[in-house]
């Protein structure tokens, strides 16, 4: 009889843990559009219905107001049960969006593959970020601080935590490439223009904040812009270095494509409106000095970062899922 | 243009390293003016320590094969008298060597050229 190698059982036992995770996953997004939002939304707005009824039995003269309160909770919680959705999904490694996208991007399985772990892994960080942004703006805030702000920085923090992983060093032979790789290889000009040009903002903000009287707030704003900035190019430079053994011309395409939107989705843009958002708050502390023009300053630089936020949400990729005959980026 | 290196066999990997790099110089695959990857990323994309990488660039800078313009980098000179010809001496021994072990294995010709095939879709 063949002894099956250790760890063989509980090996199958995780795969068809994963199997059944990954199925019910699928199940739930097939339902995650009109329906599911609906019905789970009918759902939370009679329970809340029905403890206002046990709790306030008698006081049903709250009119609209109170009507609006569950309308809201209803729509909240119908927010948080789909976000909760696609987690578990995400965790069960679901995430056809991405598999969609590098089908959309690359041709051979084996570049799909690389490419579809890559955006899973990433979009699968931000998301996580993105959520702990907005706890930490619920609870750590109470609501009062940005929402912008606390989004947009988890946002970034989980996309340079993404880009943080490295390949195992391989061991007996080993195969490189003598092709010198860089940062600037693989970050569009106008990106780099952009963070240094955001970079210049926020020296003005902690130079400003030395020099104006009543402002020395902006000092630290300006530090934590410029701080975002340093450290989201200090990781793409390991997404640049990051290793990489001899690959097949496809591969290495495909590679190359990955560390591309890496340097620039997932981390020129992040970092650059992150520190946009923080350099708005910077300027609002040289309100009392230089009054509305202060403030015009702090809002146009606030609405841009949304703007670019909003251009970046989800890697900025998924227009590609809505073009029937995408031409790939790598043949 | 590839390197590769096997820290099991009794040449230190820097001298694998160098042999390599002066080969292609000769055979004119690296082509003079071209940019060598760091010192840091070779090292990390072979997962070898940086001292070995610097080491075998030190070599090849003092036999005037490359060299290192402070931080612009490590760039290939001008190859010294060789030809095309070089390029089938070069070859002429590692093909002996497969001929060799593949008659050893009792491999046909058609599985050679099979596994070449294979071997050569893979980089």
């Amino acid at each position: 009889m063949e002894i099956p190698p250790a760890g063989h059982q509980t090996y199958i036992h995780d795969r068809d843990m994963e199997t059944k995770m990954a199925a019910v996953a699928r199940w739930l997004l097939r339902w995650r559009g009109a329906p599911l939002m609906a019905s789970v939304f009918a759902v939370i707005a009679s329970g809340t219905l029905i403890a206002r009824g046990t709790t306030t039995a008698g006081a049903d003269d709250q009119g609209s107001v109170g009507w609006l309160s569950i309308v809201a909770v209803g729509v909240i919680g119908t927010l948080i049960v789909l976000v909760l959705l696609r987690l578990l999904a995400m965790l069960a490694g679901v995430d056809p969006d991405a598999k969609s996208i590098a089908q959309r991007l690359t041709t051979g399985p084996d570049q799909q593959r690389l490419l579809a772990r890559w955006l899973q892994r990433t979009r699968w960080a931000r998301n996580v970020g993105g959520i702990a942004g907005l706890v930490w703006w619920a609870f750590g805030t109470s609501g009062q601080g940005d929402v912008l702000l606390s989004g947009v920085g988890g946002i970034a923090l989980g996309s340079m935590v993404a880009q943080l992983h490295h390949i195992r060093p391989a061991t007996g032979p080993r195969t490189a490439s003598l092709e010198h790789r860089s940062v600037h290889d693989y970050i569009p000009a106008e990106w780099r223009r952009r963070m240094i040009a955001v970079a210049a903002l926020a020296s003005i903000l902690f130079a400003g904040g030395f020099l104006v009287a009543d402002a020395g707030e902006a000092v630290w704003w300006g530090i934590a812009a410029m701080a975002v900035l340093g450290v989201a190019y200090f990781v793409q430079w390991r997404v640049a270095a990051r290793r990489r053994p001899a690959l097949s011309t496809g591969l290495q395409q495909a590679d190359n494509l990955a560390r591309e939107l890496a340097i620039d989705r997932g981390l020129a843009q992040p970092a650059t409106y992150f520190a946009l958002a923080l350099f708005a708050h910077g300027a609002g502390s040289f309100e009392t000095s230089f009054g509305g023009a202060a403030t015009a300053v702090s809002v146009i630089a606030w609405l841009y970062a949304l703007y670019l936020w909003w251009n970046n949400r989800r890697l900025g990729l998924d227009h590609i899922l809505n073009v029937k005959h995408a031409q790939p980026a790598v043949a | 243009m590839l390197l590769l290196v096997d820290p099991d066999i009794p040449l230190p990997v820097y001298e694998q390293l160098r042999e390599q790099i002066v080969r292609m110089v000769a055979a004119g695959t690296l082509t003079p003016g071209h940019r060598l990857p760091t010192i840091r990323q070779l090292a990390a994309d072979l997962g070898l320590a940086k001292g070995t990488v610097a080491k075998a660039y030190e070599l090849l800078e003092s036999d005037s094969v490359i060299a290192t313009r402070g931080r612009k980098g490590s760039f290939v000179l001008e190859a010294k008298g060789h030809s095309a010809a070089d390029r089938g001496l070069g070859l002429a021994q590692p093909i002996d060597m497969l001929v060799v072990t593949a008659k050893q294995l009792g491999a046909s010709v058609d599985e050679v050229v099979a596994a070449l095939e294979s071997a050569w879709e893979k980089f």
